[in-house]
């Protein structure tokens, strides 16, 4: 089910659940990585690790909850799932304002668990090209020099060669090398496709 | 003139000595007539009626010319030794008491044959026959004395008599002597020695005289004379100390009298052959009877209460059978009506026949007494206990209506029947030897029985009736008695139970409440197994698909599976526990695992609220006696207590400590929170019933909680530490040894 890099990470204070929970997730195929404590986890934590997270939310020390806001303060797109046993309504709505791809109540059906497994790798992947793509797209406008930045900028805004050589206290003729070499070291060959391209380094 | 005068002085010694005599005899026999008793006085009236015969027998010889009227003389002048012996025997055997009475009657019966002989052969026993009297001088007169004569061989007979007589005397004074008596030292000396040497003085002079050494007349009556005299010394002293007596008696009579009237006595006398009852004065004041009035039992009789009268009669009559000493309590009626208690004790005196002739005693005014025992039986009887007297026996004296009640038995079954009839069975074995421990070092004052110990009665129907005994050693003159109070207290019992009935629901409701408070954790508690379960279960199925199956997974998923399905059936059982409204079960506990069984059902919801709980617990465990479930209870009152108290802490102030320790016989267990602590002077009202700081607090949890510790005999109690937070210390009595 999880692909080569991906590890499920798996958080949970009672050691029979820890161990029931990740058996049912290898026998489906996936690696799996148990932590009896949020605090554990964080202690192995990498940044780019792979996958997702299953954490129970009522923990000792640091709970469920606690550990989504650390992770989303460093900046990890590891997707969470919460498995826990008392889900009422305020902490399952904190959960999935935090991000979370799901809120399951202990005891899980094995459907239930996998296809949030599934949905949070699936979400994973999705965030990792999204990331690549804007990525790519950051790396070619940092090709561009400062001024073809400003004729860019200008460009997005959908101005005229004249009202930018005018904006930028310049001749026409000038603005529109510019407008030229952006295109080309963009590799986009319309306006359309150059607020596109900026679309995605967002 | 001259002859005249000497034989005047004969005559004169004669008549005188003769008179004394008669005087003597007479005053005896007058003695002993008045008497009835002085056997004594009557053989020497008898005696001295012999020597009085001899001498005037003698005096006939002296003064006789002819041989006829002499020979007369001397044989009844042997018929007087007859009367003499006989009196000299009694005597011996009166007085002296110690004659052997076979050589009594031997001396007798010589004595009777001799003066058989004396009348039957010869003239007289001295002489076959007398020719001839002479004459002599005595005492300067010419007397008669027999001259030729044919002596009379049964003499030797009288002689023998004689004989036989001084040996009784002798015989008799060396008893006496050796008796030892010193009054009888004195009698066997004085009286002993003279009879004898004047026994001896007879056949002497008679011996002198056959011989011819001394001349003078046979004149037997000297020495008698001489023995009557030492004999009436002898009784006359008797009669001199009989004055002395009286006079001594007076006295006593006056002080007795003196006595009796302060003790308010009465002394008498009934005489049984003259039906006549002596009694004096103080006496017949207490009788209300007359100074002057002739009182015979007829007139006793009328004075007792009718009632009375046949068990006065029964007494008297067992007393006059010989049977036991007279002794009655009776009413009589005095002449103005009223009631008065008498006591009479007395004594039957019988002649030698064994015949009652006297009945002597004492009478006692003991309405004082009678009365104090009715209103000791009053209160006796109205006493609201059970009471019963016990001897140093273990035998019920005495047992009032109330023992009735409590016991099933009447009291004619208890009375005389020992205690251990009231002990039920199983308490045989012990019970005899704890009463007779008491009666030999008994506490003085009351004290409770068996304290500590619940006491239980055996009712006739065979069931047990618990007890309350209270009991009192006393001692009379009967020796030592113990008093038992004993208070029936089944209705007691009973409210007891109600009561405990009550604390036992009331601290149910708090488990229920507790438990409903804790109704998520516990919900969670349940779930994570059966979370665990059913993942386990699942992923073993997957397991099973794989080719080739994970055998060696599916193995450890089915040994967690049974792991986690007896956690579950755990969390179950401690839950049915707390919430199930049973009876007290006391039993061996220790405190540590008490209070781990509640931290683990509590474990979620300290989870929860993220409270940690850190607990120090001894090396050596701990054992307590107690309810497990009352005890958890409270446990589980104070840790959520504590949670939440500490509510309002920030997340690293939010540690319980439990601290568990055990001193001088002792078990102390403090939980500390670090929460906001108690309002101060609050420390004492949070234990009060309906006392609740909680919106929606019933305020009976720490109420429930000491009600439950008290019921231990422990103690539970609260203050706040000084760093911040409260401590609730419970304490209980440790167990060192089994329970009993």
């Amino acid at each position: 089910m999880t692909e080569a890099a991906e590890t499920i990470f798996l958080v949970d204070d009672d050691d029979a659940v820890l161990r029931a929970v990740g058996r049912l997730l290898r026998s489906a195929g996936c690696t799996v990585r148990s932590y009896p404590s949020a605090e554990e986890f964080i202690a192995a934590h990498h940044d780019g690790a792979m996958g997702c997270l299953v954490a129970d939310i009522s923990m000792p020390g640091r709970t469920g909850l606690e550990l989504q806001e650390w992770l989303s303060h460093n900046q990890s797109a590891l997707p969470i799932i919460f498995l826990t046993g008392c889900g009422d309504v305020p902490t399952s709505v904190r959960a999935m304002k935090g991000g979370a791809v799901d809120f399951l109540t202990k005891p899980v059906e094995e459907m239930e668990l996998l296809e949030a497994v599934d949905a949070a790798l699936q979400r994973g992947r999705r965030q990792r090209i999204a990331q690549a793509d804007r990525d790519g797209a950051r790396a070619l406008l940092n090709t561009l020099t400062a001024r073809e930045r400003e004729v860019f900028d200008h460009l997005l805004t959908g101005r005229l060669n004249k009202q930018i050589a005018a904006a930028l206290g310049t001749v026409e003729k000038t603005i529109k090398v510019h407008r030229a070499r952006v295109l080309r070291k963009l590799g986009v060959s319309s306006i359309a496709e150059l607020v596109h391209l900026a679309g995605r380094a967002k | 003139m001259h002859e005249i005068s000497t034989m005047h002085w004969i005559t004169v010694i004669w008549s005188a000595a003769g008179g004394a005599c008669l005087m003597l005899a007479l005053m005896h026999l007058v003695v002993w007539w008045r008497e009835r008793r002085g056997w004594a006085h009557l053989s020497f009236f008898v005696m001295v009626a012999g020597v009085l015969g001899m001498a005037v027998c003698e005096l006939l010889i002296m003064r006789t010319d002819s041989v006829g009227t002499a020979s007369a003389a001397v044989r009844w002048a042997h018929g007087f030794t007859l009367l003499i012996t006989v009196g000299c025997l009694g005597f011996v055997h009166f007085h002296f008491g110690t004659g052997r009475r076979w050589l009594l009657l031997l001396a007798l019966g010589l004595r009777l044959i001799a003066v058989v002989a004396n009348f039957t052969t010869g003239s007289s026993l001295h002489y076959r026959a007398l020719h001839q009297l002479g004459k002599m001088n005595f005492m300067g007169e010419k007397v008669s004395v027999p001259a030729v004569w044919d002596p009379n061989p049964w003499l030797r007979l009288g002689q023998a008599a004689a004989f036989v007589l001084l040996i009784v005397v002798v015989d008799a004074s060396l008893k006496l002597w050796r008796g030892g008596s010193p009054d009888g030292r004195r009698r066997a000396v004085l009286l002993g020695g003279s009879m004898t040497v004047f026994l001896l003085m007879a056949p002497v002079i008679a011996g002198l005289n056959a011989a011819g050494l001394v001349k003078m007349p046979l004149l037997a009556s000297f020495p008698f004379l001489g023995m009557v005299l030492a004999m009436g010394y002898e009784l006359s002293r008797g009669v001199l100390r009989a004055a002395r007596l009286t006079t001594d008696l007076q006295q006593t009579e006056t002080r007795l009298s003196q006595a009796a009237t302060a003790a308010r006595l009465g002394l008498w006398e009934w005489n049984l052959l003259t039906d006549s009852i002596w009694i004096p004065l103080e006496g017949r004041q207490l009788y209300g009877v007359g100074p002057d009035e002739v009182i015979d039992i007829q007139r006793f009789a009328a004075t007792v209460h009718p009632e009375d009268r046949a068990g006065v009669n029964a007494a008297i009559a067992a007393t006059l059978a010989g049977t036991a000493p007279y002794a009655a309590d009776y009413r009589i009626i005095l002449p103005d009506g009223r009631i008065r208690w008498i006591g009479a004790h007395g004594r039957v005196e019988r002649d030698a026949s064994g015949k009652a002739i006297l009945l002597r005693g004492v009478s006692i005014d003991i309405t004082e007494r009678r009365l104090a025992e009715d209103r000791f039986r009053i209160v006796f009887e109205a006493s609201p206990n059970a009471l019963i007297v016990v001897d140093g026996e273990g035998i019920i004296v005495l047992a009032n209506a109330q023992v009735e009640a409590v016991f099933g038995y009447s009291r004619p079954e208890l009375t005389g029947h020992s205690i251990e009839r009231l002990v039920p069975g199983r308490y045989h074995g012990h019970h005899p030897g704890h009463r007779r421990g008491y009666f030999t070092d008994p506490e003085p004052g009351a004290r409770a029985m068996g304290s500590g110990r619940d006491l239980f009665g055996r009712h006739k129907a065979g069931h047990e009736v618990p007890v309350e005994i209270g009991l009192s050693p006393f001692r009379t003159s009967d020796g030592l008695f113990v008093l038992a109070s004993i208070a029936d207290i089944t209705d007691r019992k009973h409210a007891e139970q109600e009561t405990l009935r009550h604390h036992v629901e009331l601290a149910h409701l708090g488990r229920v409440a507790s438990l409903s408070e804790l109704s998520g954790s516990l919900a969670h508690e349940l779930n994570q197994p059966l979370a665990a379960i059913l993942s386990n279960a699942q992923a073993a199925l997957r397991f099973m698909e794989h080719d080739p199956p994970a055998a060696a997974e599916v193995r450890e998923i089915l040994t967690d599976i049974v792991g986690q399905g007896r956690r579950a059936g755990d969390v179950i059982r401690r839950m049915r526990r707390m919430l199930k409204k049973g009876e007290l079960a006391m039993e061996l506990l220790d405190p540590a695992s008490l209070t781990e069984e509640v931290l683990s059902l509590m474990k979620s919801d300290l989870v929860a609220k993220n409270v940690r709980v850190t607990t120090h617990y001894p090396g050596d465990p701990l054992r307590v006696y107690g309810d497990r479930i009352q005890l958890q209870q409270v446990l589980l009152n104070l840790l959520a207590n504590a949670c939440e108290a500490m509510a309002g802490s920030s997340r690293d102030r939010r540690t319980i400590i439990v601290d568990l320790s055990g001193a001088d016989g002792r078990m102390s267990l403090c939980v500390k929170d670090q929460g906001h602590g108690l309002t101060p002077g609050t420390e004492e009202k949070i234990f009060d019933p309906f006392h609740t700081t909680k919106a929606d607090g019933l305020g009976m949890g720490l109420a429930i909680c000491r009600s439950i510790l008290t019921a231990h005999g422990g103690k539970l109690s609260a203050e706040n530490h000084p760093e911040g937070g409260a401590v609730f210390r419970v304490e209980l009595p440790l167990h060192e040894a089994e329970p009993p």
